[in-house]
């Protein structure tokens, strides 16, 4: 599985998404407000599942933070830079 | 120890107490002042009497606050800034104060940290104005809630006494927001009084709070069960070096799994408190064993209403001294101590937001979808909504065309107008009817059981 649908399976299972699926998430759509319409909470869980899964650390700077959880492919290419 | 906000109001802070700070600079008193005497001055030169308060960055809010209180205004403080939620209260308010325009055809004061206004003296008021909080009625319109100085001053008395053995030279942080009775009452008008300096930003993730933990040796953690119960895995459930002086819970029960889990992390166990927008805190504890009893504060008088086993209190925290009837039930203890057991209506929170039902349902059946809507709180794998929908022709027609999940986010961006995201059903179910018994009465059971199918995909 490509990181990019790996990252669309984990916000499904980690928020227990009903009614989604991996072609519904747009890679490039704000995963919170509009969009994928993920809440405050979903930002909470789902930094702990990405931290977990990924081995990331996570910055204690919310602005940089936001940015990372911007969208899917945001998610994506924070990983990869924690990687390399 | 009484009189403390009222004593602090009349005064102002020491020019050297230093009222806020975040990782790019501080609000000492002396500035404080010179902002809060500008504000006071330019509102006491406005006609408008009613003043809505609103604004992320908690020094700000201060501020406005402060200022407005000192001008004899009203300050009107709406629980977000959702438009529905504004336009609702559009009638409750004269003018805006904010860091940002919010709302048309009213006056507006912009709260800028930019401004530096020449150093002054606090200013003195004639009359000292209140606040005005809403929180959502059995009804499903918002009821209104005003609070005068004195009843905020015997609350932040209160604690002050309660609590301040254990808060040496404390800094305050916050998870909750200050536009709620909670975090106004624990993180702005206790911390102001009592000389605690408080974080000015809101503290969102657990990578946040970790930082200024490790930052601060005494640090008082203003939170709820929605951040303090995920707040151990991300600290991986490891006793942490540096831990706050303590830790308050309130806003919704906090588990007592979770209250045991954040003391194995921090040592100790949060302080939870138990109250509303309405009464303001009612009791306490520390949960050593599941549903531990409450402890009402020092001046609370609890009873039991015999009939429907609803607590019943007299606080000075509440307008009159009148017993008031609460819609929790409780069971009371001979210690006077006492357990919840529920609500008795149909208010609900989730992730600490306070909610009505039956505006939610009544939302939902304005939308032209909807012909009926049933809601039920389901408990796993969080507690969330989830709602029963009878569809109209119209509806019918969007989900043979668009698929649920476009039609389920329809309808959710249709609650957006008067509901925050977090509180927004998460499960959907289209019926051909609502469960119902002969006497046209919703059953319970029937509807949970709708919702059932989830227990066999759960992971």
């Amino acid at each position: 599985m490509s990181l990019d649908n790996e990252v669309k399976q984990l916000i499904i299972d980690c928020l227990d998404l009903e009614d989604v699926s991996i072609e519904d998430i747009d890679s490039q759509a704000p995963l919170f407000g509009e969009g994928l319409g993920l809440d405050s909470i979903d930002a909470l869980e789902l930094g702990l599942a990405i931290k977990k899964q990924f081995d990331v650390k996570i910055e204690a700077n919310s602005d940089a933070t936001k940015q990372h959880f911007y969208s899917v492919a945001s998610l994506v290419s924070f990983i990869e830079s924690q990687r390399a | 120890m009484t009189d403390l906000l009222k004593s602090w109001l009349r005064q102002g802070p020491a020019a050297q107490q230093l009222i806020s700070f975040n990782h790019h600079d501080i609000v000492t008193g002396s500035a404080f002042t010179a902002q809060v005497a500008q504000l006071q001055q330019q509102l006491t030169d406005s006609d408008s009497q009613r003043w809505l308060l609103c604004c992320d960055s908690s020094d700000l809010f201060a501020v406005g606050l402060c200022a407005g209180l000192l001008a004899g205004k009203q300050v009107i403080l709406p629980a977000n800034r959702q438009a529905g939620t504004l336009s609702e209260l559009t009638h409750e308010f004269d003018g805006v104060l904010s860091d940002m325009p919010i709302c048309e055809g009213k006056a507006f004061l912009r709260l800028d940290k930019d401004l530096n206004p020449a150093t002054s003296d606090w200013p003195q008021a004639d009359s000292w104005g209140e606040l005005v909080l809403f929180t959502s009625g059995s009804s499903g319109k918002p009821k209104r809630v005003v609070k005068s100085i004195e009843q905020l001053d015997a609350e932040v008395s209160v604690l002050e006494q309660t609590f301040a053995e254990h808060l040496p030279h404390c800094s305050v942080i916050s998870t909750v927001s200050h536009q709620h009775i909670y975090g106004l009452l624990f993180k702005i008008l206790w911390p102001l009084a009592a000389s605690r300096p408080f974080l000015s930003d809101l503290v969102e993730y657990p990578e946040t709070l970790n930082y200024y933990a490790n930052l601060f040796p005494n640090l008082c953690l203003i939170s709820s069960p929605a951040q303090l119960s995920r707040l151990p895995d991300a600290l991986d459930n490891e006793r942490q070096l540096r831990a706050p002086s303590l830790v308050f819970s309130s806003g919704g029960p906090l588990s007592f799994d979770a209250s045991k889990a954040v003391a194995n992390c921090y040592g100790q166990a949060p302080i939870e408190v138990f109250g509303s927008t309405e009464t303001g805190g009612i009791a306490y504890r520390r949960q050593h064993q599941p549903n531990a009893d409450w402890q009402a504060f020092a001046p609370i008088e609890i009873q039991q209403d015999p009939s429907d086993g609803a607590l019943l209190l007299k606080s000075p925290y509440l307008p009159d001294s009148e017993w008031l009837k609460c819609d929790d039930k409780i069971a009371l203890h001979a210690d006077g101590k006492f357990t919840l057991q529920g609500r008795l209506d149909r208010i609900i929170k989730v992730e600490e937001k306070r909610l009505s039902l039956v505006q939610m349902e009544s939302l939902l059946e304005s939308h032209p979808y909807v012909t009926k809507a049933a809601l039920v709180m389901l408990e796993q794998p969080r507690v969330q909504l989830g709602a029963a929908i009878e569809l109209s022709t119209q509806g019918l027609e969007q989900l043979e065309a668009n698929g649920k999940l476009a039609l389920n986010n329809q309808l959710k961006n249709h609650l957006l107008s008067q509901f925050e995201r977090v509180t927004l059903p998460r499960r959907w179910r289209y019926v051909e009817q609502l469960p119902q018994d002969q006497q046209g009465k919703r059953v319970q059971s029937r509807m949970l059981a709708l919702f059932d199918i989830d227990k066999f995909k759960s992971k």
